[in-house]
């Protein structure tokens, strides 16, 4: 058995680095104006001291507390100090062990490491350590090694690598870009800097944003104006994030190992063992179908799990692409043709929902047009502007008719499928499917259809809705699916 | 192996829906004003209702109950008007828990719950014998984490 270990000391104050930034600024800023007195500053300041002094008291108890040992099947981890944890996980049982390496924690080459199985919390590592650079990367090579050097097909061996373009990850960060995410990227920025540096300087950072927003809005309504900034601010920003994010991808399979590199101002190096891949999923809008591109994510516990993490393979891929760059790094997962899809007499099951929300939608508004004249021009704006998402849903709907369906390739099995206004392919193994549930209304066995729920393996509860397939099909697929 | 669920749970749904409507009508008739045209409507409704539940949907439920163990899966269907069939393959089934409510000492009944990562399937309302083969005959043999295995490339499967 090899020695128990300790973090890097840093840890002591990593874990409440927040908290003492938060009461340490002030505290340098008082003692700044007080001109160095310390006596008067301790005199004025001494809870604020009391509290700091308690945290990295607590620090260092918790960094005492925390040890572990690298032994020759398993890592033994203990922690904690009021409630103590020791748990022995079996490297065998990893699902993926992540290095990460933030800039602030560079010069000092120490690194963040997760480490993650099929169980435990969804929302937190099983194991989370600051380490040395080297102690990390000799825990990865404890811990993964033996699936980098297992053969990825019998008999061949090889390090083979993906590195998409700079210009893919921004596409992939055009389509995950969410307006909420940046706004409340802001908000929080906002607030933070006004409890770290001062309440006038939250009203100069508000202050200027509110300037910027005046002298782009020409001849715009001040309200519309700000909403405007609202949404394109949260946007590029939420855009910006994901770019930095991702921007350096590259993925590298060895064995049955594959590695991911990503970020620039916090490198990411995440190790996943394949045969714990949950699923591969290619996302597509309406307009990245039209133009036959997607972006492909995976489902494996601990990848993409963070605050601001995707769980991305292939940030963007044509239809030819995707199938060149899965034999490269993924060949397990093979994308298949439809099998089984909807039969032509379901077509109006597609398009009644969206056709009845636009019919509803036009009548609903000519009713408030007739009822109130006066609001006529408003109420016609709000027809267009709610028409709109309708009428794209109903494109949607006749793209999905062509989309959904199941594939069955060996053991391998695809599920087209949609939600919203995404498209989805799923590509798993069938030992990966947890359940299965058809489902059957009472107009959808008059027309001879019925839905799939296939319920897959992952960390969190997920599962592929494939609509309308026709009821011998569905019959002759759960017949496939037991053998 | 197949089987349904309890017949008692049959008089046990008709009583509750008895004991729901029961409480509705006191609700209406604290609420309503009496012998009013929407009073009338409210009860009669309620009424309805309870005929349709006790003599038409309850027993159709109660009929589309039932369950089917195989060598490969285990199946439960159930479903009226929306016919529901819920599939779990016996090689991810990780666990396999045995339930017990606050009527089930009375009834002698449980329900099994059938634990695979990422899905649950619940049997409910076995009757207590039936509950306890079908434990025994569920609870995998083999560590589900062999079945979970696929080697690279062809998709075989270990175990």
């Amino acid at each position: 058995m090899d020695e128990f270990q300790r973090q890097h000391p840093l840890a002591i104050v990593h874990a409440f680095s927040k908290y003492i930034l938060l009461l340490l600024l002030p505290l340098l800023r008082s003692l700044l104006l007080l001109g160095g007195n310390i006596w008067v500053w301790a005199s004025g300041a001494w809870f604020d001291i009391l509290i700091l002094i308690s945290v990295v008291g607590f620090g260092i108890l918790q960094w005492l507390c925390t040890t572990y040992a690298l032994q020759n099947r398993g890592i033994y981890v203990e922690s904690g100090v009021l409630f103590n944890e020791a748990r022995y996980i079996p490297y065998s049982n990893l699902s993926s062990a992540v290095v990460e390496k933030p800039f602030y924690l560079m010069p000092f080459r120490v690194v963040r490491i997760r480490l993650e199985t099929d169980s435990g919390s969804t929302k937190r590592a099983d194991v989370s350590l600051l380490l040395r650079e080297s102690q990390a990367y000799q825990l990865v090579e404890r811990g993964t090694t033996p699936l980098a050097e297992a053969p990825v097909r019998p008999g061949s061996r090889g390090i083979r690598t993906y590195q998409p373009r700079a210009l893919y990850i921004a596409i992939l960060s055009l389509i995950t870009s969410n307006t909420l995410t940046g706004v409340l990227f802001l908000a929080t920025f906002i607030s933070q800097t006004g409890k770290v540096l001062g309440e006038q300087f939250e009203a100069i950072l508000v202050h200027s944003l509110t300037r910027i927003v005046r002298f782009l809005a020409i001849q715009v309504p001040p309200a519309a104006a700000m909403v405007a900034a609202i949404i394109l601010g949260g946007w590029g920003i939420a855009f910006f994030i994901n770019l930095i994010n991702h921007l350096g991808f590259q993925a590298t399979r060895s064995g049955k190992r594959l590695a991911i590199r990503v970020g620039i101002l916090v490198r990411k190096e995440y190790y996943l063992a394949v045969e714990r891949i949950n699923f591969l999923t290619l996302r597509q809008s309406l307009l990245t179908k039209l133009f036959g591109f997607g972006s492909a994510f995976i489902n494996c516990t601990g990848y993409g799990k963070e605050k601001n993490e995707l769980s991305v393979l292939l940030p963007a891929v044509d239809k030819r692409d995707l199938k060149r760059n899965l034999r490269l790094i993924l060949p397990e997962m093979r994308v298949s043709e439809r099998r089984y899809k909807p039969p032509k007499r379901v077509i109006t099951r597609f398009l009644i929902p969206p056709c009845g929300t636009i019919v509803g939608l036009l009548a609903g508004f000519l009713l408030l047009g007739y009822l109130l004249p006066s609001l006529r021009g408003l109420i016609l704006y709000f027809a267009i502007m709610s028409e709109i998402p309708a009428v794209w849903w109903l494109f949607v709907k006749i793209a999905a008719f062509f989309h959904v369906g199941i594939g069955i390739r060996e053991d391998i099995y695809t599920f087209n499928s949609t939600f919203a206004y995404a498209f989805f392919t799923t590509v798993l193994h069938k030992d990966k499917i947890a359940k299965v549930e058809v489902r059957q209304s009472f107009f959808q066995k008059m027309a001879g259809c019925a839905d799939i729920r296939v319920f897959t393996f992952a960390e969190t509860r997920h599962h592929i809705r494939v609509h309308n397939i026709a009821a011998d099909q569905v019959e002759e697929f759960l017949r496939i699916l037991g053998k | 192996m197949e089987g349904r669920i309890s017949k008692k749970m049959l008089a046990v749904w008709e009583c509750i829906a008895v004991l729901a409507a029961g409480a509705l009508v006191m609700l209406i008739l604290w609420l309503l004003p009496a012998r009013t045209w929407y009073w009338y409507l409210t009860l009669w409704l309620i009424g309805l209702a309870l005929v349709f539940c006790c003599f038409l949907w309850l027993p159709l439920y109660y009929e589309s109950c039932h369950y089917l163990v195989t060598e490969e899966y285990i199946e439960y269907s159930r479903g009226v008007f929306f016919f529901v069939r819920t599939r779990v393959l016996r090689r991810s089934i990780m666990y396999v828990t045995i339930l017990r409510g606050p009527l089930a000492p009375f009834l002698r009944i449980r329900s099994l719950m059938i634990c695979s990562m990422g899905a649950n399937l619940m049997l409910p309302f076995l009757p207590i014998r039936e509950a306890e083969a079908l434990l025994k005959e569920i609870t995998p043999k083999r560590p589900a984490i062999k079945g979970r295995l696929f080697s690279a490339g062809r998709g075989k499967r270990n175990g």
